[in-house]
């Protein structure tokens, strides 16, 4: 192997770590923080508008076909209501306060993204959410990262039909330590059953979206049902 | 009496109305117009079997996004390389839905026997004598039908879910009008059995050459007649709120956004949002209204619908 080989190898190995990060895997949720001692828990939600995600479509002029080709239904998405999804905060304020936990529901949304970063390693929040110190001791974060619909394209061609969903992780970080007591990354499609093609309503994709808002709540309330 | 119509979608609600309801007919000009109840027939069925299939989720169909680097030889090329990925994702897609479908089809091979000597005038026999007399008479072909009598058409469509528990029937009611009134409407109506309870429903389902589910079978085709029928004096009200509202499929709880309707012991009604109706049975654990039998209970189909419009003789016991 020349020199030259070499010094090639190490550069595209030491680009390919620089760009490796560890997804955050799921931690179980503990018996005691769901209990009286697991203190003062807000529960905060990150409240995305409804709208048409088309991954896939990556190079410009890609995207505009895409955007152009899904128009009425990029429309028709930010019509849609998620107050089905939103309210689950408030159940699961309701599912603590019955087992004994302090809890409340934080109004204000949170801008997951506008929050410092933090590096603290595996199972340690990556977000500083040291603001709602004050007022809790843990706090639930329900992070909506898409809402609404998707449709995957390589490049100016769909690879799929569009399917309505939601995407999410959600965790309880401990406000003293940014420990992660709880993380699960959530998502859900659904296709509309049927033809999908139905604007202007697309009632067929209006219904599949409403299941995954149900199926979205179903699996964010049920680490708290334990 | 004279109602006007000015949108299609009301036309049709009202023709629908006014055929099942009796008293109405639509006009050449969009009036509902009142007229003497129409003698109700059923037309026959082809002697093909009946149609079933297994349900197929198309959640996971399609592929994830992609990256596509053309090789561009001038415009010429260019353009036969869009035309050659076009063509290949179309097919791609075509072909998985297809394999999609026939996996989820595999469900009926247990009951292949049952099924092939299955035709569609048993299914039709079978349905007239469940169902209640005021809703069905004998109609032998369509071009013997008087000005005076409306046939109805029906495409059923049944599915056995994934879990072998329960069927489904998907139905398009057609009704054509005499020439007097002309015209037809048409309306959709889904028909889920209860789950069976047995923990191998295929001996079940099987047994006694099929009994079981050809009685299933013609039993959600009456059904369907009789909520199409119960329901046809009550339009769509675009007043009543829409919900997601939870039902049993089989052994599985799924969803659908609709406009409850009504609601029995065993079942809920809705309209759902393409408008067509939708008679499935609770999930277990669903806050049943007052007076019913916890929902975990296995519920034997009930025409409870239909019941509501042959009234019980008095004296007799309420269902």
């Amino acid at each position: 192997m020349s020199i030259r080989t070499a010094l090639l190898s190490a550069l595209v190995a030491a680009s390919l770590a620089a760009c490796q990060t560890v997804p955050q895997g799921h931690v179980e949720l503990a018996k005691d923080k769901l209990a009286p001692q697991a203190g003062r828990v807000g529960v905060v939600m990150s409240e995305p508008k409804v709208d048409l995600y088309l991954p896939g479509a990556s190079c410009l002029l890609c995207y505009a076909a895409a955007a152009l080709a899904n128009t009425s239904l990029n429309t028709y998405s930010h019509t849609l209501k998620d107050d089905d999804l939103v309210q689950v905060k408030s159940e699961i304020v309701d599912m603590l306060r019955k087992k004994g936990v302090d809890a409340k529901v934080v109004d204000t949304p949170v801008e997951i993204r506008s929050l410092d970063s933090l590096k603290l390693g595996p199972n340690m929040a990556t977000k500083d959410f040291g603001k709602y110190k004050a007022n809790f001791d843990r706090l639930v974060v329900i992070d909506l990262q898409q809402v609404g619909f998707v449709r995957n394209y390589a490049a100016y061609f769909p690879t799929s039909e569009p399917k309505a969903t939601v995407v999410a992780t959600a965790y309880m970080v401990d406000l003293k330590t940014n420990a992660l007591d709880w993380y699960d990354a959530i998502t859900i499609t659904k296709s509309a059953e049927g033809s999908w093609d139905e604007a202007p309503s697309f009632p067929g994709l209006t219904n599949a979206y409403y299941q995954t808002l149900e199926l979205g709540k179903d699996a964010l309330k049920k680490p708290f049902a334990n | 009496m004279s109602l006007s119509c000015r949108t299609q979608r009301r036309c049709a609600a009202l023709l629908w109305w006014a055929v099942l309801a009796g008293p109405l007919r639509v006009d050449a000009q969009g009036a509902a117009v009142a007229v003497v109840a129409p003698r109700w027939t059923l037309a026959e069925f082809s002697d093909e079997p009946v149609p079933f299939q297994g349900i197929a989720s198309m959640d996971g169909a399609g592929s994830g996004p992609g990256y596509m680097v053309y090789p561009v030889f001038g415009l010429v090329g260019a353009i036969a390389a869009l035309a050659t990925h076009a063509a290949i994702v179309g097919t791609t897609q075509a072909r998985q839905k297809t394999k999609i479908q026939q996996d989820a089809d595999k469900v009926l091979d247990p009951y292949r026997s049952v099924l092939d000597g299955f035709r569609l005038p048993e299914l039709r026999q079978r349905a007239l004598a469940a169902s209640p007399d005021i809703a069905i008479a004998h109609m032998p072909i369509a071009g013997d039908m008087a000005n005076s009598e409306v046939l109805v058409e029906v495409v059923p469509v049944f599915s056995l879910t994934p879990d072998a528990k329960a069927l489904v029937l998907d139905e398009t009611i057609v009704v054509h009008l005499g020439e007097a009134a002309g015209g037809e409407a048409t309306q959709t109506v889904r028909v889920i059995s209860a789950p069976r309870p047995e923990a191998d429903p295929g001996l079940a389902w099987n047994a006694d050459s099929g009994e079981a589910l050809k009685a299933t079978a013609a039993t959600l085709l009456a059904e369907s007649i009789g909520v199409a029928l119960a329901q046809a004096g009550h339009p769509a009200d675009t007043k009543l709120p829409f919900r997601t509202l939870r039902y049993s499929l089989g052994d599985t709880e799924r969803m659908e956004r609709g406009q409850l309707l009504e609601e029995t012991c065993a079942r809920l009604l809705m309209r759902t949002l393409r408008g067509g109706l939708m008679y499935a049975p609770h999930r277990p654990g669903a806050t049943l209204p007052p007076d019913c039998a916890p929902a975990s209970v296995p519920v034997t189909p009930q025409p409870a619908v239909v019941q509501a419009l042959n009234p019980p003789p008095s004296g007799s016991p309420t269902p």
